[in-house]
């Protein structure tokens, strides 16, 4: 286990660091930050300063060394924007995007177990339909167009919640909700899919004849089976909400996050905010793997974790 | 593996040729008529829309559409801020919702396909090399990368379409070698391996057939995770740049008039869920024909990828 560990947190490393040098890369290499954070009417010697300033003149690598040695150090340059630390900024933002895919990821996932369970105890069913098409809605439907439709409906039409913003729970619902869709979509059509394998394997069989009530057999013997397709789907999720749905909903909603901020940083062509939200959504992406590698093998016995390497 | 216990319809053996079979199951023509819809309205675009999509009518502005009070059949779905035509921007839409996944799959399934070959045959060291890359890729922030990558390199129909593909190519990679494996524990592969015929042709006439069938259908659910990709990130205004038109794009300008104009988002966005919906559901019925064991759990397909991180 601890080896195991080890190796994981090894791995992770390498993916943030490799997110980095991708994000760098891009940003030195094929794009042209000064070019893209100065007005057009900026003179040959605004650029000059700006390079200077930013230690653009130095050769690429000296600056690809110097940039992951100040990341560790969490060091991520001062925002060209709010003239202040970047990672302060990313920092005071999180805990609103966290509010918010917390609640959307916990709403998602338990409908979505919900859903996929009472469907897949009777597939083809009336019940079972109506599931599909809300699972096949929840993965087809553009989350932003969503987002905007339930702001007209709910909000316009019905005066429920307001419109954009953060303060109380009111502001939360929608965003939440909207959070949660695809989520809800996809995790109820996987847990369906693989209720329907556990239903008919041979030990829920075998616990049917030996006079196991229903209810029995569908939570503990086949959920148990087939929770665990769903945790994989679920630590997708979580990463797909935080490192894309937070995006789309907190722009949608004025919601003050992480996403909400990167597109501010983006038209504000602050590269420097940008690179910050990267980093910490992907430290937060690989531990979330992490965590989701550990639960998994310790959930099913079949996996080793020598072998899961 | 046991019969799921499925619908009694669904229980009835498979006849007719691939056609009939479609005609059969609603959902499965369903998905047939929306991406045939989808060929027929990108392709014939100019014939369809009633207007130029680009065209500024100042004294139409914000007109509703033809069932409000107000509406005129000129413009059956309404007109923006500019007083352009929803419908006619809508059926030109069409266009980039059809090319960028065409292109973005193409992309990611070439490439994603030959390094899955070059995985799976070879083995060994080069296999663990690529499936390391393969896995660490699978772990970037997916959508958030993509928006950075564009917002540095500036947004066009290319970048576009060449990002959205590095987002996918991993997929295919990862089951083409899936397959591979697989295919090569075959008694014919290992046959035609002891009478010496050469890896190349093993890999052409033995295991690529095998290959087919499984990556179209990938390649139709990817199609419609890049429509939802492309419309979400042109919403974001780093995707599709006017004057071309694209769904999403349409959504982000009707936003400003979310109170006033509502129609502005409701009908562009409506175009992607239908097309996105359609393909999914065409994408479940291809697993099922090639598998009708899996028939009752088909609609799982839909919820497959792990790439289908967007909005």
């Amino acid at each position: 286990m601890g080896r195991y560990l080890l190796k994981r947190l090894s791995q992770a490393v390498l993916v943030v660091v490799s997110v980095m040098v991708v994000v760098f890369v891009v940003t030195r290499l094929i794009g042209d930050p000064v070019a893209v954070m100065l007005p057009l009417e900026a003179t040959d010697q605004n650029r000059a300063l700006l390079e200077a300033q930013l230690g653009l003149d130095r050769p690429i690598l000296v600056q690809l060394g110097d940039y992951v040695v100040n990341a560790v150090q969490l060091d991520l340059g001062d925002s060209l924007w709010q003239r202040r630390p970047a990672i302060d900024i990313v920092l005071e933002r999180l805990p609103p995007t966290v509010v918010l895919v917390g609640v959307g990821f916990a709403l998602g996932v338990l409908l979505g177990v919900v859903i996929g369970i009472i469907s897949g105890m009777r597939p083809g069913g009336w019940v079972d339909r109506i599931a599909v098409t809300i699972g096949l809605l929840g993965v087809s439907l553009p989350q932003f167009w969503i987002g905007l439709v339930f702001i007209v409906i709910f909000s316009v039409g019905f005066g429920w919640f307001p419109t954009s913003g953060s303060g109380g729970i009111e502001h939360l619902v929608l965003p939440a909700v909207v959070l949660a869709l695809p989520i809800v979509g996809r995790i109820a059509l996987v847990t369906r899919s693989s209720m329907i394998d556990e239903l008919n394997a041979q030990h829920v069989k075998d616990a049917t004849a030996r006079g196991v009530s229903r209810a029995r057999i569908v939570l503990a013997h086949a959920f148990k089976g087939a929770g665990i397709a769903t945790i994989t789907i679920a630590g997708w999720e979580l990463i797909g909400a935080l490192a894309g749905g937070a995006v789309v909903v907190e722009t949608v909603y004025a919601w003050p996050g992480i996403g909400f901020t990167v597109m501010q940083a983006i038209e504000r062509h602050d590269i420097i905010l940008v690179q910050a939200v990267v980093f910490v959504v992907a430290i937060m992406v690989v531990t979330i793997n992490i965590i989701v590698d550990v639960t998994y093998t310790m959930l099913d016995p079949r996996v080793k974790f020598e072998q899961a390497q | 593996m046991s019969v799921p216990r499925a619908s009694g319809k669904r229980d009835r053996p498979l006849r007719g040729g691939w056609c009939i079979r479609i005609l059969r199951d609603p959902t499965a023509l369903f998905g047939i008529l929306v991406l045939t819809l989808l060929v027929a309205v990108a392709l014939f675009a100019p014939i369809i829309a009633p207007l130029d999509p680009n065209k500024p009518d100042l004294a139409a502005r914000l007109a509703p559409p033809f069932y409000a009070d107000g509406g005129s059949p000129k413009h059956i779905l309404g007109t923006d801020q500019l007083g352009r035509d929803v419908f006619s921007r809508i059926v030109y839409g069409a266009r980039i919702s059809l090319t960028i996944p065409l292109v973005s799959v193409t992309l990611a399934g070439v490439f994603g396909t030959a390094v899955g070959l070059l995985a799976g045959y070879r083995g060994g060291r080069t296999d663990a090399v690529i499936m390391r890359i393969v896995d660490t890729l699978f772990s970037f922030p997916g959508l958030l990368l993509a928006l950075t990558i564009l917002a540095v390199v500036g947004p066009s129909f290319w970048t576009l379409a060449i990002v959205l593909s590095l987002r996918i190519w991993m997929v295919f990679a990862r089951m083409t070698r899936g397959l591979v494996l697989s295919a090569r524990e075959a008694e014919y592969v290992e046959a035609a391996e002891l009478i010496g015929a050469s890896p190349v042709r093993i890999m052409m006439r033995h295991i690529a057939p095998n290959l087919t069938a499984p990556l179209l259908t990938l390649a139709v659910l990817e199609s419609a995770h890049v429509i939802l990709s492309e419309a979400a990130l042109s919403f974001l205004g780093l995707g599709i740049q006017p004057p071309q038109n694209s769904w999403g794009l349409d959504v982000a300008i009707g936003r400003e008039y979310v109170f006033s104009a509502p129609w502005l988002i409701v009908f562009p966005g409506l175009a992607i869920a239908i097309a996105v919906l359609g393909i999914n559901l065409l994408a479940s019925w291809l697993r099922v024909a090639a598998d009708p064991e899996e028939s009752a759990k088909r609609f799982a397909a839909a919820a497959d990828a792990p790439t289908a991180w967007s909005g």
